[in-house]
């Protein structure tokens, strides 16, 4: 794969001696081809997109344009997969002919079938396309809920930037797909009030539905019961989705934890009455306790875990009103679903051994040990890494192996920098994390920057980046560094108006290589680790580690 | 284990070896050699840092590992005695060189990251350190050029031109801070302390502010000869290490042109 510092290949096309042609959005378009005018015009003149209004769209991001660069239309056959459980791909379908099957995955999982491994149920995807006999079991090994013409999918992904929570496979031949591409659905998101309300609509009802299923709180709760209990629990919204420019302006100024936690938004408070269970559904929470008049962190939530059973339990115990005995303050943003109390005391408890993470310790006990190490990985989103580059300063002595490592991967040119913020022995470094919740990818125009859909991992696509700097300025740690890129010669390519030719470049865990990470692989001393820091007990027995 | 178990089969390989009427020397100075090339292997890792090769760390604790073998067929193929002939005694040297700096180098990579990170709550990277340094010389110099007067002097310029200047602009005090001392700390700070005494307010404001930039730049200071340390010891380990694969060959060629190896 090309990258900056060396030739790009659809650069180097367009260059006039070290004169090129700045690429722009839409140089190339999403699918192989464009969309055909007519299916555009079909498109257009159809309710295909409920009431959107071209003329909501600006004269030069015209709804045209969008669908004819940003959207394909794929043709399905019977028993394919469009896509699987557990892959990362961030499109929105709307069907335009045919039919499709939402598979109910969540029931699958626990009848104990392939689909409990959803890396490998991603991997498998396309040799399931109706090759060797399976599209037919596709359609119809497991419960699933069909969707027909006009009928939107694959929304609640998009929005929460999560791995698919189900898969989606043509019910009959010839099935005809709008796939909208994330760069396209944003815009339309953006400039359609009616687009908008729609795709929030559905996303709400459709979250809690497959909130409550992927919980696995209702294992034992037939389909019909749980629709009926999904309407009776409501889904909430605490924070902003563009959490990454408040974060920066936060971090900025580097204020004391107990500061940045009077910022975040409350979702409930210590000691208030707790009338509902709390069901994360994405992005983070703080649980705080408050001790003479100070708050301070003692754990965070993330996507599945559950604050306030403990509370429910006992109040239904001893009949009194359960008051939270923590508080819960948003991180970022928070997406969560309310389970009012008595779908908890009649569903939830009976046979359950979960406890809710939010929930007072045991005498004695912290949830994570080391309290002011729970506060360096929230006060600086580190929560949000799943594939952080931690470097313990106790073993590193310097040798930049790791550097060197990372340039000898990528033409020459490292993709981290080998500092960054430290608590006691651990130094969390500037090189890309690979967040849960990547906002680097929101607002890119042409998507170059987008997750591998089997590992997850944030790639950058060398030849659909336009050097915008979207990405890079919205990083809320700075991972991202726009670089100069070169011409077969070594020179710097210049833009038409006279300034350098730039791309997005940062880590891709060495994506390509065999080995994993040459940072890693290099370091003699054992010092740097890549480490899924939502995983707070790896972080602590590496700083506790002799 | 497995070190001290093949230091045990060597042993016993060259006592059977001996009683087939075979000088023994040969055995134990082939399997020497094998062992110091396997030796260079970790150097090459190093030198292919992206290649799928498995992990650094790895192939470093068999670089330790074996090293300590080679030490233990080295004894055995001295005999434990010393040598007698020139070209001899310049690999024996040679071979104590490498040893000796890379358990050196051992040592003081396993212990000085550790007290460096109690002993320093900034941690900076070597590369960085005379930045860092430059910076703090513009601080210093900016503080001193407000004390200046009309006439061009003030005690705080005159003392820092004739005691502190040099101190600012390179790394000072080298062999204190690898005994770990903060005496030259001390007397600077202790001469600072006694000429806050003759001066006038302001001037003992700057030279509060110089005081803290003095034990900031001997704190620089100190990582700077520390980190240095952890980097040095290879300027003798990798040398010496070629050096003594040429000697080795060498040594190799003599012993097969005065003898077979049969007894």
């Amino acid at each position: 794969m090309p990258s900056p510092g060396t030739a790009i290949a659809g650069v180097k096309l367009l260059a006039q001696g070290n004169r090129v042609r700045r690429p722009q959005r839409w140089d190339a378009a999403f699918g192989r081809e464009r969309i055909h005018p007519d299916w555009v015009n079909l498109i257009l003149s159809s309710q295909i997109l409920g009431d959107i209004d071209p003329a909501d769209f600006p004269d030069d991001l015209s709804l045209a344009d969008i669908i004819t660069n940003d959207c394909a239309v794929r043709w399905c056959s019977r028993g394919e997969i469009v896509y699987a459980a557990g892959s990362y791909q961030t499109s929105i379908f709307v069907v335009l002919n045919g039919g499709v099957r939402v598979s109910d995955d969540a029931a699958a999982d626990h009848a104990g079938e392939p689909t409990a491994i959803p890396q490998l149920n991603a991997w498998l995807s396309p040799l399931l396309k109706g090759k060797f006999g399976r599209g037919e079991s596709n359609v119809t090994r497991f419960p699933t809920v069909r969707l027909g013409r006009y009928e939107m999918f694959g929304e609640v992904e998009a929005l929460t930037r999560t791995p698919r929570s189900n898969t989606a496979v043509a019910d009959v031949d010839r099935t005809a797909l709008l796939e909208i591409t994330w760069p396209g659905a944003r815009e339309l998101l953006h400039w359609s009030d009616t687009f908008r309300a729609s795709v929030e609509e559905l996303y709400r009802a459709r979250s809690v539905e497959v909130g409550l299923k992927e919980s696995g709180l209702f294992a034992n709760v037939d389909p019909e019961t749980l629709v009926a209990i999904a309407q009776q629990c409501s889904f909430e919204r605490h924070g902003s989705f563009d959490w990454s420019h408040v974060y920066q302006r936060e971090n900025a100024t580097r204020q004391p934890s107990a500061q940045m936690i009077e910022q975040e938004p409350v979702i409930i408070e210590q000691g208030h009455y707790l009338e509902d269970m709390f069901l994360i559904r994405a992005g983070f929470a703080r649980v705080t306790e408050t001790v003479h008049d100070n708050e301070a962190s003692v754990g965070f939530l993330e996507s599945g875990d559950v604050f306030g059973l403990a509370e429910i339990e006992e109040g239904l115990i001893f009949g009194s009103h359960p008051n939270a005995e923590r508080g819960l303050r948003s991180v970022g943003y928070t997406d969560l679903i309310r389970i009012p109390e008595h779908i908890v005391g009649k569903f939830i408890l009976p046979g359950s051994k979960r406890r809710s993470r939010g929930a007072a310790p045991a005498p004695g006990q912290t949830p994570h040990g080391d309290l002011s190490l729970l506060d360096f990985v929230v006060d600086n989103r580190f929560i949000n890494a799943t594939n952080a580059m931690v470097i313990d300063t106790t073993r590193c002595i310097g040798c930049d192996d790791c550097v060197r490592a990372c340039a000898a991967a990528h033409d020459g040119i490292p993709r981290f920098v080998r500092t960054g913020r430290t608590h006691a022995n651990l130094m969390v470094t500037s090189a890309c994390m690979h967040c849960t919740d990547p906002v680097c990818l929101i607002d890119c125009p042409t998507g170059a920057i987008h997750r591998d859909a089997f590992s997850g991992s944030v790639v950058i696509n060398d030849d659909t980046c336009i050097g915008c700097a979207t990405c890079s300025s919205a990083c809320p740690y700075n991972n991202i560094q726009m670089r100069e890129v070169t011409g077969s010669d070594g020179a710097i390519l210049i833009d038409e108006d006279g300034s350098t030719h730039l791309k997005a470049t940062k880590c891709d865990l060495c994506a390509g290589q065999s080995g994993g990470p040459a940072c890693q692989r290099a370091c003699p001393h054992d010092a740097l680790t890549r480490i899924d820091i939502r995983d707070i007990d790896i972080l602590s027995d590496r700083q506790s580690r002799v | 284990m497995l070190t001290l178990g093949a230091i045990v089969a060597v042993y016993w390989l060259i006592s059977f070896y001996g009683t087939a009427l075979r000088d023994p020397r040969f055995l134990d100075g082939w399997i020497l050699t094998a062992a110091m090339f396997a030796q260079l292997l970790f150097h090459i890792r190093k030198k292919l840092p992206a290649s799928p090769l498995g992990r650094a760390a790895t192939w470093l604790k068999m670089h330790i590992y074996l090293g300590y073998f080679v030490i233990a067929v080295f004894l055995l193929h001295t005999s434990f005695s010393l040598p007698e002939t020139t070209l001899e005694w310049a690999l024996w040297i040679m071979f104590a060189l490498v040893v000796v700096s890379g358990l050196v180098g051992q040592y003081l990579t396993s212990s000085i990251p550790g007290k460096l990170q109690q002993q320093h709550a900034e941690q900076m990277t070597f590369e960085k350190i005379p930045t860092a340094r430059l910076n703090l010389f513009r601080e210093v110099n900016a503080l001193v050029l407000d004390t200046v007067t009309p006439d061009g002097s003030s005690e705080v310029s005159d003392f820092y031109v004739n005691r502190l200047r040099g101190f600012f602009r390179r790394p000072q005090n080298l062999r204190a801070h690898l005994r770990g001392s903060r005496r030259p700390l001390e007397r600077i700070t202790g001469e600072i302390a006694d000429l806050e005494r003759r001066v006038n307010a302001p001037d003992r404001e700057t030279l509060s502010s110089i005081k803290k930039l003095v034990t900031a730049k001997y704190d620089l200071d100190h990582l700077y000869t520390v980190q240095g340390l952890l980097h040095s010891w290879l300027f003798v380990h990798i040398p010496a290490t070629y050096s003594l694969i040429v000697l080795s060959i060498l040594h190799v060629a003599v012993a097969y042109a005065y003898s077979s190896g049969v007894q």
